[in-house]
């Protein structure tokens, strides 16, 4: 069984200087539980972020001023462009960038997962990631002929805590997940595993036919419902981004100052999510 | 510069033509993210010419792969892309790539996105087709300020495939592995060889090369038929606003 926690107590969970994994870019992010974060004041965070990810959800927490690093393959917000925090924060010198390639990162992932140190890694040898990365490291191939004689290793990366958003949880902590996200990797390289879902059901969900991809709940440590939890991403089939609060998102996260006040708005007025609910749904022009 | 508009095409619509040109019949091809243009193109081979080249369109609702993003990456590391497509905000007269930062990596003048899995996907892909959407001297340079991923790898290293060259608004350009450069191979209907070098952050030596052929009309039918519904699917404004309706 996997306890059921609400976002305040799940966010408990995460130490100050916690490695946290996290994925979800413009789509099912765990964006409510960066907003518990945010509200609880988390430090000097080492943020994973799992490919493809690294929007909302983790820019949201470099401008709240909990995160030290970022190791990513990318930081983006798809079609919406830069992560303003993201990009402002290493500009002015206020984060670590721990640059990675997505096809090494998530062989770092798996090999965590699978209880091995290092993966190696095709191409990179020749590119600037060797200067800026020295814990990459090209080896000899002990299997290789005079076209393969050399060869990157990452190390592997095992988060203290991965989280990710989930379509639906049960009580065992089987969760259906978004396809393209690596769940299966994040969730198995992490010492605590949090999932955010839509809804927790009560039949199990190995015995249910379903469409999705399943995750073992022996990877899931705690399960968080949170209806709505990837606002403002989107969950497909469920409910579009909201594109006008990323826009209003994406133009206050330009400044400090007026990052400060979407904080204030949205993240640390009083009543949590509830209160987040009803406020974006007057933004959006609709009732909450 | 970006180009201008003919007339009778988008210089989009010419772009997609000249990248389905590079697509071979019976290839595997894919098309990473926010990718309009090469999506037009590759599409537009597929009507076309290469009836038979397997698709993998990132966004596309028919994309195949339902086991993360690593399926993809796993699939084209071992060496089952036969032609991808990079772009960068930067890009030098040697085939690399910047996506990390304009100026000093420490304390970068702007940050960008980053790599994501270019560093892998340009080794390890049959053939890489750069293309650009801006054609000036800012973007186009002499070296990058920041290597994301190289079109050569030293000796002793495995890699499958080289540039197959870069499309801009402006003009085409072929990969001189020899000399490991650039070269301009052709310039746009209505383009001329001095605007291409006043646009071009390196000397540009080659000369009286030939026009681009423009699309046809049996490419314009398909670009604004069937390729136009492909991509409305992945990108919807671009497909609206950059390849024209069917009369």
């Amino acid at each position: 069984m996997a306890p059921i926690y609400d976002l305040d107590r799940a966010a408990s969970l995460v130490p100050d200087g916690a490695r946290l994994a996290i994925t979800g870019q413009v789509e099912m992010a765990p964006v409510a539980f960066a907003r518990a974060l945010a509200r609880r004041g988390v430090r000097d965070l080492d943020v994973v972020v799992v490919p493809t990810g690294g929007g909302i959800a983790v820019d949201l927490l470099i401008g709240a001023g909990c995160v030290r690093s970022v190791e990513c393959a990318q930081m983006a917000m798809g079609e919406y462009g830069a992560c303003p925090n993201f990009r402002r924060f290493v500009q002015d010198g206020r984060l670590l960038v721990r640059d990675h390639v997505c096809s090494a990162l998530l062989g770092a992932l798996q090999a965590a997962g699978m209880g091995l140190p290092f993966m190696p890694a095709r191409g990179i040898i020749g590119t600037d990631y060797l200067r800026v990365r020295p814990d990459f490291r090209v080896i000899d191939n002990p299997y290789g002929g005079p076209d393969d004689a050399h060869i990157v290793i990452v190390p592997a990366i095992r988060p203290d805590v991965g989280v990710f958003h989930a379509y639906a949880a049960d009580r065992h902590g089987n969760v259906l997940v978004e396809p393209q996200q690596n769940i299966q990797l994040l969730a198995a390289a992490s010492r605590l595993v949090i999932a955010t879902a839509e809804r927790v059901v009560d039949e199990d969900l190995t015995e249910t036919p379903r469409t999705l991809p399943l995750v073992s709940g022996l990877h899931i440590d705690v399960v968080v419902p949170a209806p709505r939890g990837a606002h403002p991403t989107g969950v497909p089939g469920l409910y579009p981004a909201d594109e006008a609060h990323i826009r209003h998102y994406l133009a206050a996260a330009a400044a400090d100052d007026s990052f400060a006040a979407y904080l204030d708005a949205f993240v640390r007025a009083p009543g949590g999510e509830e209160a987040y609910a009803r406020r974006v749904g007057l933004l959006a022009g609709h009732d909450a | 510069m970006n180009g201008t508009d003919p007339g009778t095409y988008t210089v989009e619509e010419l772009m997609a033509t000249v990248i389905a040109r590079q697509v071979r019949d019976g290839e595997t091809v894919a098309v990473g993210t926010l990718s309009p243009v090469p999506a037009a193109g590759v599409y537009l081979a597929r009507a076309l010419h290469a009836p038979h080249a397997r698709l993998l369109v990132h966004g596309d609702p028919a994309y195949p792969f339902r086991a993360g993003t690593k399926e993809f990456f796993d699939f084209a590391q071992k060496g089952a892309i036969d032609l991808f497509f990079l772009s960068g905000a930067q890009i030098d007269v040697h085939g690399n790539i910047n996506l990390h930062v304009i100026g000093d990596y420490a304390r970068p003048r702007a940050r960008l996105p980053g790599g994501a899995g270019s560093a892998m996907l340009y080794a390890m892909a049959g053939r890489v087709l750069l293309f650009k959407l801006e054609h000036d001297r800012r973007g186009l340079v002499e070296r990058v300020d920041f290597v994301t991923a190289g079109a050569e790898t030293p000796e002793g290293v495995l890699r499958r495939g080289r540039p197959a060259g870069l499309v801009t608004p402006l003009a085409c350009f072929t990969y001189d592995a020899q000399a490991r450069r650039l070269r301009l191979a052709s310039v746009h209907p209505g383009v001329s060889e001095d605007e291409v070098r006043a646009a071009t952050g390196w000397v540009i030596a080659e000369q009286d090369v030939p026009q681009t052929p423009p699309p046809t009309a049996e490419e314009l039918r398909a670009l604004r038929g069937p390729v136009r519904e492909l991509v409305g699917r992945i990108y919807p404004q671009f497909a609206r606003k950059r390849l024209r309706p069917l009369p």
